[in-house]
């Protein structure tokens, strides 16, 4: 019999309603964002930002894509770029970046679904939050920007409990 | 010690390390099983530090990290130092971590300039397996991201800057050939210095670190086709018009 030549393929991970079920079990108030019965993301609404969670169905190495916008619209665009990049050296893991039109601070990290579970993915989630807190309120007040729940607010994007 | 771990090994994990040993066991034994020819990087005073992956274009780090959450798997490299357009760099850093699916760019400031990048991992998040396909995530991560970015900011080998960051000196490597003129005076005279054919053939012949004299040289005659050459620069690489000032 030929050996085969398959990479190896880890599991497939956890879905979407699974990381629901897992952040809602540790009491965080959790949104799905799309179609209910297949939604595309899902979130929470903390004070300070909106976090979500994403499947990237890359193969063969599936993903689960935390990130948020954190805020937008800086003032001071000139500051913008090297406090990123200061922001990015202190990171313990994931990345800011700024996406255009408009102009928006974002940060993002990701995990490897395969042996993902309650427990571990619970601790990134926090671990996540802890970082985007600290530098994203760094950020915005630096480059005089815009809290982005602020400018959902506006748009009477946020749920009516927020 | 564990008969299964190859004795090679074994004398390269034996060290102080600031992490339990069994990780750095694990890890090793992951990297053995890829087939990939690593290298120890111990530092004297904190132990070993991580493993030592020389590719042709990248010299990646593959290292543990203790954190409050547990031991963390770092993998790094260096994707240039010394870049001509060093004010460049943040915008590609930047344009870099927006396009990447895995890990980070970074941009350091120096001297001398570097991009490098930076990709973390929990290690109870990782088995064999999955270890050897996010490792080939980065690889992928590296040419498809990286090599645009230093493109961009037209960053030199890692290669050419081997020193450790003190020793490095805030040029590149001593170019021999530092003008247009040393350059016709070396043998390139019967050619304009712009000549694409005379271009390839200095840049076979000399080492990469001249490339810079060879810009240099390839730019300012009058003779040559500089515009053709502006005209294939892609916008984000193109030299950047200032505005004009508002009255």
């Amino acid at each position: 019999m030929a050996a085969s030549t398959c990479p190896p393929q880890p599991a497939p991970g956890p879905d979407l309603l699974a990381l629901r079920a897992w952040l809602e079990a540790c009491g965080e108030t959790v949104t799905l964002f799309g179609d209910p019965a297949r939604p595309h993301a899902i979130g929470t609404w903390y004070p300070t930002h909106l976090q979500i969670a994403r499947l990237i169905d890359r193969q063969p190495l599936p993903l689960i894509l935390v990130q948020t916008t954190f805020c937008a619209q800086p003032r001071r665009r000139a500051e913008v770029l090297p406090l990123l990049a200061q922001a990015n050296q202190q990171l313990e893991r994931g990345r800011w970046f700024l996406r255009r039109d408009p102009l928006r601070l974002t940060y993002a990290m990701e995990l490897p679904a395969a042996l993902l579970d309650g427990d571990r993915f619970v601790r990134e989630w926090r671990r996540f939050y802890d970082e985007a807190v600290a530098h994203g309120i760094e950020l915005t007040l630096r480059t005089r920007a815009v809290a982005n729940v602020g400018l959902l607010r506006a748009k009477a994007r946020l749920p009516a409990a927020h | 010690m564990d008969p299964a771990v190859p004795l090679r090994a074994a004398v390269a994990i034996d060290v102080a390390s600031p992490v339990p040993s069994e990780h750095w066991r694990l890890l090793r034994s992951w990297l053995e099983d890829m087939d990939l020819d690593v290298e120890p990087n111990v530092n004297p005073d904190v132990g070993l530090i991580g493993y030592t992956l020389r590719l042709r274009n990248y010299m990646l780090g593959i290292g543990l990290a203790l954190r409050a959450t547990g031991p963390v798997v770092s993998i790094s490299a260096v994707l240039c130092r010394g870049m001509d357009r060093e004010q460049f760099a943040l915008a590609a850093a930047d344009r870099a971590n927006r396009h990447l699916t895995l890990g980070q760019v970074l941009y350091l400031p120096g001297p001398p300039a570097e991009l490098s990048f930076f990709a973390a991992c929990s290690m109870d998040l990782l088995d064999r397996d999955t270890f050897a396909l996010l490792f080939d995530a980065v690889l992928g991560e590296l040419n498809s991201v990286g090599f645009p970015a230093v493109m961009a900011v037209r960053g030199y080998h890692p290669g050419d800057y081997a020193a450790p960051w003190g020793d490095t000196p805030m040029a590149p490597r001593p170019v021999e050939f530092s003008s247009c003129e040393a350059n016709h005076a070396a043998g390139c005279a019967d050619a304009p210095c712009g000549d694409r054919e005379a271009d390839s053939d200095d840049a076979a012949a000399q080492p990469q670190a001249n490339a810079a004299a060879d810009d240099d040289c390839a730019n300012h005659s009058d003779d040559l086709d500089g515009d053709a050459e502006a005209a294939d620069v892609p916008a984000d690489c193109a030299t950047p018009r200032r505005r004009a000032r508002r009255s």
